[in-house]
């Protein structure tokens, strides 16, 4: 199987040096965990946080110079060889950090994606078993036709940095047609202001409803009721 | 002496009062000396009845269990924000029927949408409720599940989209970009996603939240098969994502009975530091300021007094329920349901109860 892991030069949100977001390591990881070849692709000049994603475990980044719209882009560049397995991140870390651009291309390249992957297992017959990850340790089994995008979970397992493997990735650019220009953002950028998020959402339902020393089973029964009408327990 | 009259607080104060209800209630805006009518009694129920507004704006609810948690009725209260007095608002409900809560919520139109479809089919059954609306924002809140169908409709449908909006206005988005260092504020695109906590939710009058009939479902090529979710064992989450978590205080000396009873209930168990200092739970476990904060919907504490080092731990949690055999503990002002009475004889009267029940 043939995996290709999407990479973008990201930045760290704390120290804003450059650094891959944490969910294109754990694709870097699911990408070797599915075997076979496994080679990273990027849209732009070579970026240094390109090299630490390697120190993941990419032998190989190609990066893809053309100008105008990125899905354009890696959309001619895989469909001229299609690859078995496309793996991304949640979504980037430094540009417009929508998470769009695996659905963009998935839609263009008319391949199925699903998002939040946690693990991979061995594909057959053109299907690829997954495992998706929901929130509070929830698990989803999923089946996918090959060829397929996976955007991977973000605390899906990492592989290990090896600053060696760092040092001697191999990034080749190649040079691709131009593609059509994308519009440009509409609004005013400026700097982050932090607001506060909305308390009281949550309001202390403070002065409830008090039983003083009820019967123990009289108690159980309203504490059960209670737990009920909230909804915590499956009945 | 002056000319004026001299004024008379009690009197004024008599004739303010308003006649019925168990405390005393004062009316003075502008009408000190006026009489006031009582009180006609239980008012009818308003509802908002929109037959025919301006535009629509849809929003997508996740009701899972038939309930509609905070950050549904944000999602909801943004699309109202949007819709302003001019428009109307189409809730889209995936999962179970929430019944009136979805009115109370601001909506004026339910449109049910099946979640067991699987995210493939998603758009296109979203596309396909919306076409009759033809709706000028869908608001989507940023879950896992949210955020991915949001992408999707965006993807298929060739709107433009801005996720995780922090502030919003019916005029302006504000939304974080460039690794959370930047923002980038811009008229609200057509497709929006919601963190949770950023847009209160709908306060106004109850609407009328009719239900619409669904769409019908696009028939398109299986590329993929989604099975059902597979909850984690109560057990095995990490306190700090836990729904639902039972915690033991120092007035509890009946381990056993404790993790019978949080087995059968599926809830996490937590403990107080006393408990965890005397070794009798792990260290994992402490709730509190020196321990794990909660992001839980509901805690059950057994035998604890609620030192606030403890409460601090208890951060977000909607619902509280205690038991304690203090009246005057401080859990018991925090709590919604205090039972006062001996941790040791309820939880056998509950672990009864529950086994009892089958």
């Amino acid at each position: 199987m043939r995996s290709v892991v999407l990479l973008s030069g990201g930045i760290d949100p704390v120290s804003g040096r450059s650094a891959p977001p944490r969910g294109e390591i754990a694709a870097i990881g699911l990408a070797l965990s599915a075997g076979g070849a496994v080679g990273g692709l990027h849209v732009g000049l070579p970026a240094a946080a390109l090299g630490q994603a390697a120190g993941h475990g990419l032998g190989q980044i190609a990066c893809l110079r053309g100008v105008g719209d990125p899905v354009a882009i890696l959309a001619a560049h895989l469909s001229a060889a299609p690859p078995d397995l496309v793996l991304a991140g949640s979504r980037a870390c430094g540009g417009e950090d929508s998470g769009m651009l695996p659905y963009l291309l998935a839609e263009r390249l008319g391949w199925p994606l699903l998002a939040g992957v946690m693990a991979i297992g061995a594909g057959a017959d053109g299907w690829l078993p997954v495992t998706i990850g929901l929130p509070l340790g929830a698990r989803q089994d999923a089946r996918i036709r090959l060829p397929c995008i996976l955007c991977a979970h973000d605390a899906a397992p990492a592989p290990p940095f090896v600053f060696d493997r760092a040092r001697r990735v191999a990034m080749h650019t190649v040079a691709v047609a131009d593609a059509e220009t994308i519009a440009p953002l509409e609004g005013t950028e400026r700097p982050y202001r932090a607001r506060p998020r909305l308390i009281g959402s949550a309001a202390p339902a403070g002065g409830g409803r008090v039983l003083d020393n009820p019967d123990p089973a009289e108690a159980a029964r309203v504490l059960l009721d209670h737990l009920r009408a909230l909804g915590m327990l499956g009945a | 002496m002056t000319g004026r009259p001299r004024r008379d607080p009690r009197a004024e104060r008599a004739r303010c009062l308003v006649p019925g209800g168990a405390r005393p209630r004062l009316a003075r805006a502008g009408r000190d000396g006026m009489a006031i009518a009582p009180d006609a009694g239980p008012r009818e129920p308003v509802m908002i009845r929109v037959e025919t507004p301006v535009f629509w704006v849809a929003a997508v609810v996740e009701a899972p269990n038939g309930r509609l948690d905070r950050w549904a009725r944000q999602t909801l209260g943004a699309a109202r924000v949007l819709a302003g007095a001019d428009g109307g608002v189409v809730a889209l409900l995936a999962g179970r029927d929430a019944g009136e809560a979805v009115g109370e919520a601001g909506a004026d139109r339910v449109v049910w949408l099946d979640t067991a479809i699987g995210p493939d089919a998603m758009p296109g059954v979203m596309l396909a409720a919306l076409a009759p609306f033809a709706p000028r924002h869908v608001v989507l809140a940023e879950t896992p599940a949210g955020g991915d169908w949001a992408r999707r409709l965006a993807a298929r449908s060739g709107w433009p989209i801005q996720t995780g909006i922090e502030m919003l206005s019916a005029r302006q988005a504000i939304r974080p970009v460039g690794a959370v260092r930047r923002e980038r504020a811009a008229v609200p695109a057509r497709v929006l996603t919601l963190p949770i906590d950023r847009v209160a939710p709908y306060g106004g009058t109850r609407r009328e939240g009719r239900p619409c009939p669904p769409p019908d479902v696009p028939a398109m090529a299986a590329r993929m098969q989604v099975g059902p979710v597979m909850a984690a064992q109560a057990a095995g989450i990490p306190l700090a994502e836990a729904p639902f978590v039972m915690a033991a205080g120092q007035g509890v000396v009946d381990f056993e009975s404790f993790h019978t009873l949080s087995r059968l209930m599926g809830a996490t168990e937590g403990a107080s530091r006393v408990v965890c200092d005397a070794g009798l739970m792990p260290r994992a476990a402490q709730v509190g300021a020196s321990g794990t904060v909660l992001d839980a919907r509901c805690y059950l504490a057994f035998g604890i007094a609620g030192a606030p080092q403890h409460l601090q731990g208890l951060g977000k949690v909607e619902h509280v329920v205690a038991v304690n055999t203090d009246l005057h503990a401080a859990i018991v002002a925090r709590a919604g349901l205090s039972i006062i009475a001996d941790a040791q004889a309820v939880m056998p009267a509950l672990i009864a109860l529950l086994r009892g029940e089958g």
